[in-house]
């Protein structure tokens, strides 16, 4: 049975789902679901959208990220997030690896298209 | 309103299995608040809760909690001399503790009454009332040196080691008294630090 394509973007979204929020916080500090948004407006769409919080633990757990709050209208305090000088590189060798491994499936792809 | 309902109990689902599964409380209070804000934010847009959480609360919870919780790695069962002696000598411990008792309960005054001389020299010893307390605090000693072991064997080491030094004070009151305490705190030594070697962190490359 071939697997429809929302399920199979899900799972390549899971896949590299800290490099994207990673890329997205290095853009310009923001917070949870401002991500979640980004992501949409790209094109990506998250089964779960909470599962981005695991990721952002694990990140700033790594010291790739920090968080800092900023008052909120609605609300308490909103926790954002910025990249630390560790996170933005280590972005830029995730990123470097990605595009590696982009063009070698792009590869295989249109090998397999004759 | 049914869905801000449903936003409410999931939060409290989470906070509440985040407390119950060692979460440090500070980094709850956190999670708590990113997580309403987001279900806040989610519903004003027309989402559902689900489409935050997924369709297990639990999995959700217990995912974003494991990135909070000190790692412990999965206890593996210990073979070794350490608590093999432990449980030699927590066996002989019971022994002794339970033969007084056995001989005072049974309106026996001697060791001799159940003994033959070749086992024990000192066949007159009376086991009196006062002796009944010390002879309780040897097979207290014998209990926990049985439950060290068994922890150990388990790959429980802290607690093992724990229990082991616990009981060691206690051997001091048997009359193999440096056998018996000595069992107890090298065992409990050996325990505690195989437990902080293998909890060292790993250097990385």
């Amino acid at each position: 049975m071939v697997q429809g394509s929302e399920q199979r973007g899900s799972q390549l979204l899971r896949g590299v789902l800290d490099m994207c929020l990673l890329a997205l916080i290095a853009e310009e500090p923001c917070y949870g679901y401002e991500m979640v948004r980004k992501l949409e407006d790209r094109g990506l769409e998250l089964v779960s959208e909470g599962s981005i919080y695991p990721l952002l633990s694990r990140l700033q757990r790594l010291r790739l990220i920090e968080a800092f709050s900023v008052a909120s209208n609605d609300g308490p305090p909103r926790k954002y997030y910025r990249v630390t000088p560790g996170g933005q590189r280590a972005l830029d060798a995730w990123a470097e690896d990605w595009s590696t491994f982009a063009q070698g499936v792009d590869r295989v792809l249109k090998g397999g298209q004759k | 309103m049914m869905t801000e309902n449903r936003a409410t109990l999931v939060v409290e689902d989470c906070v509440e299995y985040w407390r119950r599964t060692g979460v440090p409380r500070s980094a709850v209070v956190g999670m708590r608040e990113e997580l309403e804000q987001h279900l806040r934010e989610a519903i004003a847009a027309g989402k559902s809760v689900e489409s935050v959480v997924g369709p297990d609360v639990l999995a959700f919870a217990e995912e974003w909690a494991r990135e909070y919780r000190p790692t412990s790695p999965i206890p593996r069962p210990i073979s070794g001399v350490g608590p093999g002696l432990l449980a030699v000598g927590s066996g002989i411990l019971i022994l002794f503790s339970l033969l007084g008792i056995g001989v005072y309960a049974g309106g026996g005054t001697t060791i001799e009454a159940c003994c033959p001389r070749q086992v024990i020299e000192s066949g007159t010893a009376v086991i009196t009332g006062g002796m009944l307390i010390w002879l309780l605090l040897v097979f207290v000693a014998g209990i926990l040196s049985i439950v060290a072991a068994v922890l150990m064997f388990r790959g429980r080491l802290r607690k093992g080691g724990w229990t082991a030094l616990a009981g060691a004070p206690l051997a001091l009151l048997t009359p193999v008294h440096v056998f018996a305490a000595g069992l107890l705190l090298g065992s409990g030594i050996w325990a505690l630090s195989r437990a902080s070697r293998a909890e060292a962190p790993v250097q990385a490359s």
